[in-house]
Order: structure tokens, then sequence, then C-alpha cells
């Protein structure tokens, strides 16, 4: 296959691929990440809840009920069910649950689905740790930047009582954000400070890596997949400097990468932002494993699948115009 | 490590604003109980220091001639995997275990009459490993050498218990890959670390750890305390063979941002502290300079001189004087003054 314009039917051939490859997999009502995984994967079934959700409702039920199954007491969710204690995968667990109520209502009741939302944002909203212990802060207060030195940004932790990097908050704003926002003010402090954490760790030229744009002497550079992950997370600022140049970092990245993780979200971040994306599409399907998955990972295969949707016009992470937030 | 330089390295490394983590635990570990020190390694240690200019070079016939000098264990029919450095993929830095010596490793170990063999690594920062695994060629190498990869830090986990721990944690949840294994063979890059010193076999460990357990760079781990994390890991997986990529190594701003070092060496052995201890002396460091090589003689292997013979080249032979992270300055009053520096460069 060469790199030009596919038509509509040739995608669509790779999609169904792809879709029945995840419909036959299903097991138990989850996923794990790898396909030969033998263990259930929040992280996985949620996308996967995400990618199903134009296609195949009866399978994305069982995912979901599989979420709702594993919602720890906290309101959070584990790595995989029995793993330990809440961690960042609530985020796109609860993303997948908004998802699913959003466009299929029957998958949950009404008052399921609300009793599980509200546990889940008020898990969100307090795994978030305060940046540094009173005495730190003192310390910055007094050495480094005057008052101006505690405006910080607040992100979101990869588990609780660690410190706050690029990706868990993007899943987090995602969730927050997305089908539209949760209209709650706490939520909407919450986002205040993600977006000054993310856009204050902006890299030098655009773009986002893990957390670090300056360690000890040295610009660090942007990376494809942190920074498809933070502009989605930042969709309803598109006319912020910091995402103009994280979008034109991102659409000059295009065609560096082979893998289908970052060529998928890199997909659907430019989509979201108005981009064409034919290109990354073409490279994307050259990827696409004979089985019909992608890097023999189920979550990959998701966010693929979702990708490969853009060219039919859907993208989830279009935030809707009346719900964009002022 | 003084407590003054402690405060004010954790004001510089916050200031900095960098990657909103907290500051490195760098305080001293605590002494080892003796339940601690029980499981330690007996018995002398050897370890390999080879010449290997390039990586042109004929690795494998390198490391096979001089393999049974190094009194290491039995492959035969056993299931191994190896654990190559794949951190990142910083371009033009050699902050990888380069793929050459991962496929001398493989012929090696299959030479060896292993049953099966799989490359492990659970990339510290980036998620995606597949962009790694290119950008490295490490995916290249496992390709053209027909050997499965497996992303640890997505891999099916099991808990297991962690008694008397230095980290304060009692338990790990750790990738099955892993704990399935009956080999371990541990690939390091030779670097320097801000953190810790130098990086070589151990702190490689933690590779093995789950970013979707523990968070990237492997976050709860960094929390808890790098030193002693890496000796609990250590006492929990056994490696039995180290094979350290010291051609071209990393000095100054390691393990990500530092600045190639040509160096010339594989070095070999089954006890991950002598090597550790053997590869810091070759860096021209002192092992009272680095606490979780200190703690690991006690409760890992072997760490004296007196206790390692080496085999090949003489560390005096080999020996450079890295060019040190600045925040493992001999002089420590100027390693704070220059992280000092460094911050009020952000913060302004």
């Amino acid at each position: 296959m060469t790199v030009e314009a596919l038509s509509t039917s040739k995608i669509k051939e790779h999609l169904d691929k792809s879709l029945e490859f995840l419909g036959s997999s299903i097991g138990n009502g989850s996923y794990s990440y790898a396909i030969d995984g033998k263990t259930p994967s929040t992280e996985a079934s949620a996308w996967a809840a995400i990618a199903l959700v134009h296609n195949k409702p009866k399978l994305e039920e069982k995912l979901v009920a599989f979420l709702l199954a594993n919602q720890n007491n906290d309101g959070g969710w584990s790595t995989g069910p029995g793993i330990g204690p809440s961690d960042w995968t609530s985020a796109v667990a609860l993303l997948a649950l908004r998802i699913a109520k959003h466009y299929q209502p029957d998958v949950i009741s009404e008052k399921i689905f609300k009793r599980s939302l509200k546990k889940a944002a008020n898990y969100l909203i307090t795994s978030r740790n305060d940046f540094m212990f009173p005495v730190m802060r003192l310390m910055l207060l007094l050495g480094a930047k005057g008052p101006m030195g505690l405006q910080f940004g607040k992100g979101w932790p990869w588990n609780k009582n660690c410190y706050s990097w690029v990706e868990p908050t993007a899943y987090s704003l995602m969730a927050l954000k997305l089908p539209y926002l949760i209209d709650d003010y706490l939520i909407k402090v919450a986002i205040e400070h993600a977006h000054t954490f993310l856009l204050d760790r902006a890299c030098k030229g655009g773009g986002w890596n893990h957390g670090a744009f300056y360690a000890l002497g040295t610009y660090c550079p942007p990376y494809i997949l942190t920074s498809a992950e933070a502009l989605l997370s930042l969709i309803d600022i598109p006319d912020n400097e910091q995402v103009k140049s994280g979008l034109d970092y991102l659409h000059q990245a295009h065609g560096e990468s082979f893998s289908a993780w970052s060529l998928s979200l890199s997909i659907l971040a430019l989509d979201a932002f108005g981009y064409d994306c034919t290109h990354n599409i073409n490279l994307l399907l050259n990827l696409q494993d004979k089985n019909g998955s992608f890097q023999s990972n189920y979550m990959v295969t998701a966010l693929s699948i979702l990708a490969l949707q853009t060219s039919r016009g859907i993208n989830i992470f279009k935030l809707p115009k009346d719900k964009v937030i002022k | 490590m003084k407590r003054r330089f402690f405060i004010q390295a954790s004001i510089a490394s916050l200031a900095m604003a960098s990657c909103s983590t907290p500051p490195p635990v760098i305080d001293k570990l605590t002494r080892p109980t003796e339940k601690q020190k029980a499981a330690r390694r007996a018995g002398p240690s050897y370890v390999g220091i080879f010449k290997a200019e390039s990586y042109e070079d004929d690795l494998f016939d390198l490391m096979k001639k001089n393999l049974s000098a190094l009194k290491i264990s039995d492959f035969k029919g056993k299931s191994v995997v190896l654990k190559p450095n794949m951190v990142e993929c910083p371009s033009d830095k050699p902050a990888t275990t380069n793929p050459s010596v991962l496929k001398a490793v493989i012929r090696l170990v299959d030479y060896l009459g292993a049953k099966s063999i799989v490359v492990a690594e659970g990339p510290g920062h980036m998620r995606d490993t597949e962009y790694i695994l290119q950008a490295t060629g490490i995916g290249a190498v496992c390709k053209e050498m027909n050997i499965p990869f497996v992303d640890i830090n997505l891999d099916d986990l099991t808990k297991v218990s962690l008694p008397e721990s230095f980290c304060g944690m009692d338990h790990f949840y750790l990738p099955n890959i892993i704990l399935n294994a009956d080999i371990i063979v541990n690939i390091p890059k030779m670097k320097t670390h801000h953190w810790v010193g130098m990086t070589g076999s151990m702190k490689n460990m933690f590779g093995i750890v789950p970013g979707r357990k523990y968070g990237y760079p492997k976050n709860i781990l960094h929390a808890r305390g790098i030193p002693q994390c890496i000796i609990d890991l250590n006492r929990m997986v056994q490696t039995k063979l180290t094979i350290v990529d010291g051609i071209i190594a990393m000095e100054g701003d390691g393990p990500i941002n530092g600045t190639p070092r040509h160096m010339g060496l594989i070095i070999m052995g089954s006890d991950p502290a002598a090597v550790d201890a053997t590869t810091a002396r070759i860096m021209d460091y002192d092992i009272d300079e680095l606490d979780y090589i200190e703690i690991a003689g006690q409760v890992i292997g072997n760490v004296k001189p007196e206790e390692i013979e080496i085999v090949g080249c003489t560390i005096k032979e080999v020996a450079a004087q890295f060019e040190r992270p600045i925040t493992y300055l001999r002089d420590k009053s100027l390693s704070a003054k220059l992280m000092r520096e460094r911050a009020q460069f952000v913060a302004g």
C-alpha cells in the first residue's frame, strides 16, 4: 500500500477488521493490554468501550458493566481488579462511562450512572495533592518568586501522594470535559489549575513530554504521544499560544512515528483541531496486523479504531461548539 | 550527604518546576538489619572487564570466550529474559543499551542452550514503548533475531510480598514475564545518574517495575526513595548475569541528557553488586559516595575490592575520570551552587 489517499471503502475494510478483532476477543467482558495477556486492564477495557460505542453497543455494554463492577469504594479504579488502590486509570474509566452514557443512554440506568459519576468525579478532585509541604511553600515564597511563586499549576498524579505529570493530567481533563463539561464549581477550579499546569510545562518550540520542559540546564524535547494527549485535553482553548505551538509541533512531526499508539493519538488530536490527517491515516493502516489488531495490544487497537473513524467524521474528542468552556 | 546540601538540592529541584516530582530522597539509607543481610550472596564474585573498541567488534565471540572465567549459571533448558536499558530515546545521546550488544547477548544465551529467550523492558518516561523500540534499534534486533519483546509497563501483574523492605512498602506488583523467568540477564548501560551518581546493573532493575501500576517515571519509587527501591528490587528479583554496555558510555548529566564517552568496554559478572562497584570504580567514583552500592555490599553481594576477582583488564588500566552530573560533584557546595543557578534561570 502506498502513502496515497485511500478510498473510504478501503479504510472501512481496515476498520471493520479491527472491530471484528476486538469484538471476537472480549472474553469475560474485559480486555488485557497485550493480546496474549491473561488479566483485565481497566485502561484497555475503557478505551475499548469508547472505541465500540458507535459500532458494537452490545459489547460496549459488557465493558461498561466491567467498569461499574470494578469501581472502588473511593470512586476510583485500579489499573486492574484487585491490583492495589485507585490510580490514574480512574480518569480513563470515567471518560468511558461518560462517553457510553452520552452516545448510548440506555447502556446504564440514570441512577447508577449518576452515583458512579459523582463518586468518580469526587475521587478525581481529591486525588490531587498539594504541590509542596508547608515548609517548602514558605521557602519558595521567600526564596523564589515571592507570592507569585505560589500561583503554581496543579495537575493530576499517576498515583495518590505523588506529584503531577502531563499524562494523568491530560486523561483527567478529558474525563471532566468530555462529552461535555461537568457543571461543578470545584471541577471548574481543578480544570483551571490543570490548564495552568499543562501550559507551564509546554516544551520550548512546542509540544509536551511527560513532564519536564527543562531539567538541570537542559531543555527537554516533546514526544508525539504526550503532545497529542495534552492537546486533546486542551481542546477547548484552541487559541492559546502553547496549544498552537503544540499543534505546530505535532503537525510537523507527522509521519515521524512508526508506532500505532502515537499515530492514532496524533490523528485524533490533529483531526479534533481541524487538520487533515490523510497522510497519518495511511501510515496507520500500514501498521495493522493481519488479524486486524495494532501492536498486538487491545488498547492500541481501540485507539486505532478511534483514529480511523475520523475518516467518517467521528471524533469523540471534538467538543460540541455549544459546550465550549468559557 | 550533608543535610544542608540535601535541603538546597531539594529547593533547587522543586524550583526548577521541571517534572513537578517530589524531591528525590537522597539522604542516607538506613543501616540494614540482620534479617536484611541474611540473603546476601556468599563467596567471592568474578567480574570481567573486556576491551571492545566498537559496536562493530565481534561482541558475541568476546562474551563467549570469556564466560568460563566468570563462573555463571547453567542456562541449558532455561527460560531467559533479557533486560536491556531502554529508558528513553533522546537523539544523539547514548542513553540506552546499544542494539549490537543486545544482539550479541541473544546469540550468547542461545549458544548457552536457553529453552526460550524474551527481551523485556518497561521504559521509564515514555509510555509508547513501540516508539522507543523503533527509535533505539532494539525493536529491529528483536525482529531480526526472531525474539519476542514484552512491554513490562503493560504486562500482567502478580503481588509479591517484600518483608523487611528499605522503601517502606511491604509488597510490589511485578510483571509475570519477570516472575516466571528462570533466568534474568541484565544488560545495562554504563552511565552517570544525577540522583544516585551512577547507573549500571542494579538501577536498571527500575525497568522491571510496571508503569501501569507505579506511574512514569516509576513515580512511586522516586517518592519512596530511589536508593531504597534499588536495593529492594534487587533483593526481590535476582539476576544471574549482567553484561554492561560500556563501549560508548554516558558522562555528565546522565541518565538521559549526558554526553557520550568512549570507553570501549564490556563488563560482565553474575553478582550485580560486584559489577556495579567495579563499574563505579572505573568511572572514578568512591563506593562510599554511592549509598546504594555501599548498602548493596551488605545485603546483595560483594562490593569490596578484596571480595571481587577481576578478570580481563584491571580497573587501573581502563579507569577514566567521568564528568559528573552537577548534582553529584565531589565538591558538594559547588553542586548546590550550580543547582541554585540553574533553578534561578528557570524561575527568572
